[in-house]
C-alpha cells in the first residue's frame, strides 16, 4: 500500500467522521425547533390554553395535545395545578390554533362544560362538539356533535356560556347555507351564525353516545344571521333584560355592502345592529375577532380594524344593544402591531382591557383600566416575551383579576393584574370621545 | 491490500451512516424553503415580481391560489413568489401539497419558519396587520402592498397579459 493510497483513505476517514458530526448537529438542531420532548398530557405542550373562573375562584383550563382535549384547574391562582382530566377518550382532530380553540365554562354548582371544533377529513369541514363533567363526577360525558345538519360543512369559531341555572348557550360560524348556495350555483356572501341551547341535566348526556353525521341529534340548531366574516372569532356575553332575564348577546365581524368588514351586535334571535364604522373594505381574512363584556345594562366592545382612516384597536360601548354607540376610542395604533383585545368586567367591577403588541423583536401585553368605559387610564405594559405566544386573555377573579398569556413550550403562568386598577396607574385619563 | 479494504469499508460505512442520520434534517430543508428574517430582503429584491402571502387557514386565499394555478398553466413564466404564513411545521405538509399543484418556471415558494410569524410579518411590512391574502409588487425601493383576493384581471394588467 503506497503512502498516497494510505493518506487518501485516511482523508476519507476524516471526512466521514466530520460528516457524521455535522449530521448529528443538523438533526439535533432540527429537533430543537419542535416540541418533540413534550409528552401528553402536559399543558406546556398545548398551542392554546383557554380558561374560565368559577364563582369560588377556581380557574379551569381547556387545552389540547395530540388529538385529546384536557381540562385541569388551579385553586391558588396558578401556583399549583390539578392533574388533567381527559375529555374525549377517542382521539379526534381538535382545532386549537389562533382564534379557533376549545371553550370552557363552569356554573355555580361546579358543573364544567367544554365545547370544541372537531376537524373532518374534507378541507373546511368540521363539527362543533360538546361534553360536560357533572360536579363530583370523575369523567366527562361522551362527546356529542352539536350541529344538526347532515351534510359535512364548516362549523367553527364556537363560543359558549352558561347561565346561573345551568343552561348552556353555544354559538358558532356555520357554512351550511353557503355550501348549499354554491351547489345551486347561487352567490352567497360570507358565512352564517347558528346557535343552540343545551340543558345537560335534563338531557342526561351521560347516556348519549357520539352521533355520526347521518343521525339527527336532539339539539335543535337555530339560524341567526347570514353574511358574516368567515375567519374571525365571535364574542359572547349575557345582559340582563328589563324583565330581569339574562339574554345572550353576540358580537362579530360582519360583511356590510361591498366587503366592508365592520362589526355587528345582537341578542340571539333579534335584529343585528352595526356597531363599528371604520369602513375596512377587504375580501380576505382578518383573523381578528372582537371582545365584549357586559356591565349591568352596558355592553363594552373592543375590536381590530384596518380602515382607510384608522387602523388598530378600538373601543366603544352601547347602553341599548347597539341602537346608539359611543364614539369609538382608537386606543392602539397600527404602528404598535396591536391585536387580539381581551375585555372584561373584573372581579372588582372595573373594566380591564388588554391586548398584544409587537415591536419587531418582542411581543408585549398592554393594559388599560376604566370604571365604566368613559375614561381610560394610561396604558401600562404588563409583560413582554420574545418567543412564540398564544393570545392574551383576562380572567375576572374574585381575589384579583389575572392575565393568561400562554407561551407554548413553557410552564403556564398567570399574571396578577389587579394592581392596575389602583389610582396611581390611572392619573392621566383619556376620554373615549377623543 | 487488506488494510486498504478495511479502510475503504470503514469509510463507506461512515458515509452511509452520515447520510442516513442527516437525511431527515436535510430533506426537511430541501422539501420547502423556509423563510427567515435574513432571507426577507432577498425575496423582495426583484423588480416587478409579485409576492403573494397566504395560509392554509384562509378560505379566500384558496380562491386566489386556484386563479393562480389557471394563469400559470397558460403563462408559466410569470415572476411570482408565494409565501405561506403557516409558521408551524405540523402544517407544512399541507402547504407543500398546495405548492405541488402549481407549475411555474419562475415561481418560487416559501413557508414561514417555525414560530416566526410575528417577526416575519414585521420584517416584511410593519403596517401589515396579518390580513390574508396579502400581496406586494416590488417597485424601485418600495413594496406596494394590497390586502384581499387578487382578481385574474388585476394580474393580467400587472403582467401585461392579454385580456381573457
Amino acid at each position: 500500500m503506497s503512502y498516497m493510497q494510505y493518506y487518501f483513505c485516511r482523508m476519507l476517514n476524516v471526512i466521514g467522521v466530520v460528516m457524521v458530526c455535522f449530521a448529528v448537529i443538523l438533526t439535533e438542531s432540527a429537533a430543537s425547533t419542535t416540541m418533540e420532548h413534550c409528552e401528553a398530557p402536559n399543558i406546556a405542550c398545548a398551542k392554546t390554553v383557554t380558561a374560565t373562573v368559577s364563582p369560588t375562584g377556581r380557574i379551569l383550563f381547556a387545552w389540547t395535545v395530540d388529538d385529546y382535549l384536557y381540562v385541569n384547574y388551579s385553586d391558588d391562582r396558578g401556583k399549583t395545578f390539578s392533574r388533567p382530566i381527559n375529555v374525549n377518550r377517542t382521539p379526534e382532530k381538535v382545532a386549537a390554533r389562533g382564534e379557533k380553540r376549545p371553550k370552557i365554562a363552569v356554573d355555580s354548582t361546579g358543573n364544567i362544560y367544554v365545547s370544541w371544533i372537531k376537524k373532518l377529513p374534507q378541507k373546511w369541514t368540521s363539527n362543533i362538539r360538546f361534553s360536560w363533567l357533572k360536579a363530583g363526577e370523575a369523567t366527562f360525558s361522551p362527546p356529542i356533535t352539536v350541529n344538526d345538519d347532515t351534510e359535512p360543512a364548516g362549523h367553527s369559531f364556537n363560543e359558549m356560556m352558561v347561565s346561573d341555572h345551568g343552561e348552556v348557550t353555544l354559538v358558532w360560524l356555520d357554512s351550511r347555507h353557503s355550501r348549499a348556495a354554491k351547489k345551486r350555483g347561487e352567490p352567497f356572501v360570507g358565512s352564517s351564525i347558528y346557535w343552540t341551547t343545551i340543558n345537560p341535566s335534563s338531557l342526561n348526556l351521560s347516556s348519549l353516545k357520539p352521533l355520526p353525521l347521518s343521525e339527527s341529534t336532539t339539539l335543535k340548531n337555530t339560524p341567526y344571521v347570514n353574511g358574516n366574516c368567515v375567519c374571525c372569532r365571535l364574542a359572547l356575553t349575557q345582559r340582563e333584560t328589563k324583565e330581569g332575564e339574562l339574554a345572550p348577546v353576540v358580537m362579530w365581524r360582519h360583511i356590510f355592502g361591498d366587503n366592508v368588514r365592520d362589526h355587528a351586535l345582537g341578542v340571539l334571535g333579534e335584529p343585528l345592529r352595526r356597531v363599528s364604522f371604520e369602513q375596512w373594505k377587504v375580501e380576505g381574512c382578518p383573523h381578528h375577532g372582537p371582545s365584549i363584556s357586559a356591565q349591568d345594562q352596558r355592553i363594552h366592545m373592543s375590536w381590530f380594524n384596518d380602515g382607510p382612516n384608522a387602523s388598530g384597536l378600538f373601543y366603544a360601548y352601547t347602553d341599548n344593544l347597539g341602537e346608539t354607540v359611543s364614539p369609538a376610542f382608537h386606543f392602539s395604533k397600527s404602528t404598535e402591531s396591536p391585536g387580539h383585545p381581551s375585555l372584561i368586567t373584573g372581579g372588582d367591577g372595573k373594566l380591564k382591557l388588554a391586548w398584544q403588541t409587537f415591536d419587531g423583536t418582542q411581543s408585549g401585553i398592554s393594559i388599560t383600566i376604566s370604571a365604566q368605559g368613559e375614561q381610560w387610564s394610561d396604558v401600562k405594559v404588563v409583560t413582554t416575551f420574545s418567543g412564540k405566544t398564544d393570545y392574551p386573555f383576562l380572567l375576572a377573579h374574585p381575589d384579583g383579576d389575572l392575565l393568561l398569556w400562554h407561551k407554548p413550550g413553557h410552564a403556564l403562568t398567570l399574571i396578577d393584574v389587579s394592581q392596575y386598577g389602583e389610582t396611581q396607574h390611572g392619573e392621566t385619563r383619556k376620554k373615549v370621545a377623543q | 491490500m487488506k488494510r486498504i479494504l478495511r479502510l475503504t469499508i470503514s469509510n463507506l460505512l461512515l458515509l452511509i451512516v452520515s447520510a442516513v442520520v442527516s437525511f431527515p434534517a436535510l430533506s426537511a430543508d430541501k422539501a420547502m424553503d423556509q423563510l427567515t428574517i435574513e432571507k426577507v430582503t432577498g425575496v423582495f429584491q426583484e423588480q416587478n415580481r409579485l409576492v403573494m402571502l397566504w395560509s392554509v387557514d384562509c378560505p379566500p386565499c384558496y380562491q386566489e391560489l386556484a386563479m393562480l394555478e389557471r394563469l400559470l398553466s397558460l403563462y408559466p413564466d410569470l415572476p411570482i413568489t408565494l409565501i405561506s404564513t403557516d409558521d408551524d411545521s405540523e402544517r407544512h405538509e399541507e402547504v407543500e401539497d398546495q405548492y405541488k399543484r402549481l407549475k411555474g418556471n419562475k415561481l418560487t415558494t416559501w413557508v414561514f419558519a417555525d414560530g416566526m410569524a410575528p417577526q416575519l410579518r414585521y420584517a416584511i411590512d410593519k403596517t401589515w396587520s396579518g390580513v390574508l391574502p396579502r400581496s406586494y409588487v416590488v417597485k424601485g425601493i418600495n413594496r406596494v402592498g394590497h390586502s384581499g383576493v387578487l382578481k385574474e384581471q388585476e394580474l393580467r394588467q400587472l403582467f401585461h397579459l392579454p385580456e381573457s
